[in-house]
């Protein structure tokens, strides 16, 4: 290949490689806290994600109690006022989406699986991942504390319009605004660190004889997510740190009073904000195409139209952001247009759903736990997906817009992706993580009892949703036509559902410890699958593989009829009869 | 059979994505103004209506421009390294 | 933590471990090169949401783009600046070249390159003081107080590239500079370069 740039390549990490070959124990500090390996990277971003996500669900506990039981004291938290209410759904909002479902879907099994998937040894920039999760932790300890300063934290909502986010007088939290922005956009500095390093890696590092279209689907949906989050947040930044200034130094970019426009910060928000949701869409996708072709014994139907849909959701996702301010005010052919585009994009979606059931028909499937999960990721992401068309048509938005129908639509999507798509995936992947089987019995309980309280929680609020009643109210006492007993019968109900889905979490907190140390040992391929993550030892120690595979096929080549074993790992050469 | 399935994939692709720019194209040139709806009364002017039309063109493309050209340049770096492999993959 | 890799030719990569010596790991560019191509992608995004929320803002001003009582902005001087940025990144470029066939005759574009870089940037800082004295700032105005975010978002970007330029240039003298690193700064030098004309066009005229 005649390449115009030649590298003598300078040892990256030569310390570091020294290290290692001296096999010298290494502090916890180096080892756990500062390293660099891909690994920990990656567990560190999933233990905090997991740990904001309780933060998370306790200010749904707080603010649905409210709405349950207007002017209770809430235990645990106490008597919830207007601004906290506004406060505690902000944040949720906020802390769901952005330090949530991107640390860990992308961030975390981004950085576990990339690597070891690939058959490499770490990421190709260790250091700039390093530094992506410092920035990281550095942006949510910035929200944590937005909560705590005077006058308390952001109330704005999660999408931040101005006039109410830009200016004190408004929002009544000067404080725990500008920090609310400076640690959103600390966090995409931080992802975008990390897109660029699975980016790079995914075309340098593969495994020598892993071609383009060997590699496993949730490598490339990561990688996907990636790209789109790398292209479409420029703009939000850009927005942010405008909205930073006429916060801080006084200026009036969105301020009409002064020749500002606060629609353009709708439009620099969803420009980013629709893509956004296909970002963590296509890395749950991806963690549901690897358990399913494994737990039905099949290989994943039609592998290249998974991925040539997912492009295609990609570029469309550029087109759609529109939707959101139907009602704001946009030219109508501008919303012409987007309707027809935000319609077109449940297509490939719908596809990508079909191939999944296509791969299960005929398989012999093992209702495991991942696979339960994986399961029901596709029953109720559909729910969401087909509430969205009715959202996306620009004549009946008119009417939802706001409503708690578009929370449920939205809930429909996010929760698949970020709850149920993260059980999964962990789940699945929590032996080659720490060396042990989770228990099943305690995981189809704790499966159970998520997924009936969910349903329980949704579909009440859709029917609210359609019944007129608006999003971010504090009390429904004041709007005699919201507030009667038949509503709130159905509020009580979402909310007590909440509790009990919150409860069940328990559950797997226990599993995931308690199996730490007393599960099943688990092997390296405790479930006959072929991808190369499976060839390295469960935990897989530095360097990840005592030999550097070789790739000679594509990652799922199950139940060959021209073979006796019914699994065959991307690392067998074709001759060689088994490993 | 397996060519004949291709190309009749490759025509119900064409054809769909002719006539999804078909109607967008219609429903983007003849917009119904109605005053009474909140969707309409938008811009502050003929001018500031250009600007958010032109910038979300510019926006929407230019993304999709520039992965196209990193595509095209990494197609260029690989193109003469990719060498079939054996059989056994079909 | 992570395992250095060796090269033994252009793009072949093999572990130091010595455990695949049979097959070798295809690279599509240098790493340093990619990593920068990606992030200046991010980066054109960034400027891009920039321009767009000023050619919005330019339609909703209140009295006129730019105000009639503020001060213009000075197209002349800075098209001289424009020319000694675009002659820096043609001057990186020429050393770019000298340096594949021959380390020690870089050097002397390279300086030339990261002078201009520098008095570019100088330039505007003098230009910013005598604008700021005749009134145009951030609060006066949103013209003004686009002028600042954008041009002063690129000027960030071109110090933070001279600053890599500077520390590469002393290793180009001790002859340590390595391609991979030079091409990945060579990069992010064009985008800075590149982005300009755009800047100037969109935000002077
Ligand atoms: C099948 C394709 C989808 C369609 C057609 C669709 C359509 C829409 C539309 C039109 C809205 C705006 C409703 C309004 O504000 O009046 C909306 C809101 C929303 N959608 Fe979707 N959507 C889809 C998939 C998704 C996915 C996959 C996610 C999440 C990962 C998602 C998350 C959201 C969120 C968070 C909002 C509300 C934002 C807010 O106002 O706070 N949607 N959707
Ligand atoms: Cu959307």
């Amino acid at each position: 290949m005649a390449h115009p740039i030649t590298e003598q390549q300078a040892p990256h990490g030569h310390a570091d490689a020294h290290h290692d070959d001296h096999h010298h124990e290494q502090s916890f500090w180096s080892k756990y806290v500062f390293s660099v390996d891909h690994k920990i990277i990656g567990m560190q971003y999933m233990f905090t994600g997991m740990f904001m996500a309780i933060i998370g669900g306790f200010f749904a506990y707080a603010f649905r109690m409210q709405l349950a039981f207007p002017g209770m004291s809430v235990p645990g938290w106490g008597h919830v006022s207007p601004a906290e209410y506004n406060s505690l759904v902000t944040n949720h909002g906020t802390i769901m989406i952005f330090w949530v479902a991107m640390p860990v879907l992308i961030a975390a099994f981004g950085n576990f699986l990339i690597p070891l998937m690939l058959g490499c040894d770490d990421m190709v920039f260790p250091r700039l991942n390093r530094l992506s999760y410092q920035i990281f932790l550095l942006s949510a300890i910035v929200l944590l504390a937005s909560f705590v300063v005077e006058n308390g934290g952001f109330g704005g909502a999660w999408t931040a319009y101005p006039p109410l986010s830009a200016k004190a007088e408004y929002s009544l939290t000067p404080l725990g605004s500008t920090l609310w922005v400076i640690a959103v956009a600390l966090e995409f500095v931080a992802f975008l660190m990390g897109g660029i390093n699975f980016i790079t890696t995914m075309m340098n590092s593969r495994a020598p004889g892993m071609k383009m279209w060997d590699i496993p689907v949730v490598v490339w949906m990561i990688v996907l997510a990636s790209i789109l989050f790398m292209l479409s947040v420029g703009p939000l930044i850009a927005g942010a740190i405008m909205l930073l200034f006429d916060q801080t130094i006084g200026t009036g970019f969105f301020d009409p009073a002064r020749g500002g426009d606060p629609v353009l910060w709708q439009h620099l928000f969803w420009f980013f904000g629709h893509p956004e949701v296909y970002v963590v869409l296509l890395p749950a996708i991806g963690i549901v195409c690897e358990i399913v072709p494994i737990f039905a014994r099949k290989k994943l139907f039609a592998y290249k139209t998974v991925l040539f849909t997912a492009f295609a959701t990609g570029v469309l996702s550029f087109f759609v952001w529109a939707h959101h301010q139907f009602i704001a005010g946009i030219d109508p052919r501008m919303a012409n247009v987007f309707t027809v585009t935000t319609v077109m994009i449940s297509v490939p979606l719908a596809e990508m759903m079909f191939v999944i059931v296509a791969t299960l028909y005929g398989g012999q499937i093992t209702l495991s736990v991942p696979m339960l999960w994986a399961l029901s990721f596709i029953g109720e992401f559909i729910i969401g997906g087909i509430t969205g068309i009715f959202l996306g048509a620009s004549g009946s938005d008119i009417y939802f817009h706001d409503t708690y129908f578009v929370l449920a639509h939205f809930h429909y999507t996010f929760f698949p992706i970020a709850i149920i798509g993260v059980y999964a995936g962990l789940t699945h992947w929590y032996p080659k993580m720490f060396g042990r089987m989770l228990n099943e019995t305690l995981g189809k309980i704790h499966f159970w009892g998520t997924i009936i309280p969910f349903n329980m929680i949704f579909i009440p609020l859709f029917l609210l949703g359609l019944a007129g009643q608006h999003r971010r109210i504090w009390s429904y006492v004041n709007f005699p036509e919201l507030a009667s007993p038949e509503m709130q019968n159905l509020r009580v109900f979402a909310t007590v559902s909440l509790v009990i889905m919150l409860l069940f979490q328990l559950v797997f907190i226990f599993n995931f410890f308690w199996s730490l140390t007393r599960g099943k040992k688990a092997g390296r391929n405790p479930y006959n699958a072929n991808t190369l993550e499976w060839v390295a030892p469960s935990p897989p120690g530095h360097g990840n593989f005592a030999e550097m595979p070789t790739v000679y096929r594509g990652p799922y080549e199950y139940s060959r009829p021209d073979r006796d074993e019914d699994f065959w790992p991307q690392n067998v050469p074709a001759e060689s009869s088994s490993s | 059979m397996r060519r004949w399935l291709r190309n009749a994939a490759l025509d119900a692709v064409r054809t769909a994505s002719g006539l999804a720019a078909l109607a967008l194209g219609v429903v983007g040139a003849f917009p119904e103004t109605v005053s009474a709806c909140s969707v309409c009364f938008s811009a502050k002017n003929e001018e500031n209506q250009i600007a958010y039309l032109a910038s979300t063109g510019f926006l929407t493309f230019l993304p999709l421009l520039l992965v196209g050209a990193l595509l095209l340049w990494v197609r260029k770096r690989t193109q003469d390294t990719e060498q079939p492999r054996s059989p056994d993959h079909s | 933590m992570q395992l250095s890799y060796v090269s033994d030719g252009p793009d072949k990569v093999v572990d130091i471990r010595g455990r695949m010596p049979a097959a070798r790991r295809r690279q599509v560019a240098p790493n340093g090169v990619i990593g920068t191509l990606l992030f200046v992608m991010a980066e054109v995004m960034l400027f891009a949401g920039f321009i767009s929320a000023h050619a919005v803002a330019k339609t909703t001003a209140l009295s006129g783009w730019p105000p009639p009582n503020q001060p213009r902005l000075p197209v002349e001087e800075t098209a001289v600046n424009t020319a000694a940025l675009l002659l820096s990144g043609a001057a990186l470029a020429y050393a770019y070249r000298v340096y594949l066939r021959d380390v020690r005759r870089a050097r002397v574009p390279f300086l030339i390159a990261l002078l201009l870089g520098c008095f570019f940037v100088a330039f505007q800082g003098v230009e910013w003081l005598s604008l700021l004295r005749e009134g145009l700032t951030v609060t006066s105005s949103t013209h003004g107080a686009f002028f600042y975010l954008i041009v002063g978002c690129h000027a960030l970007h071109a110090v933070a590239a001279l600053i890599v330029l500077a520390l590469q240039y002393r290793q180009l003298l001790l002859d340590r500079l390595s391609p991979g690193a030079f091409a990945g700064a060579q990069v992010f030098w064009f985008f800075v370069v590149g982005m300009w004309p755009v800047l100037y066009w969109k935000v002077y005229f």
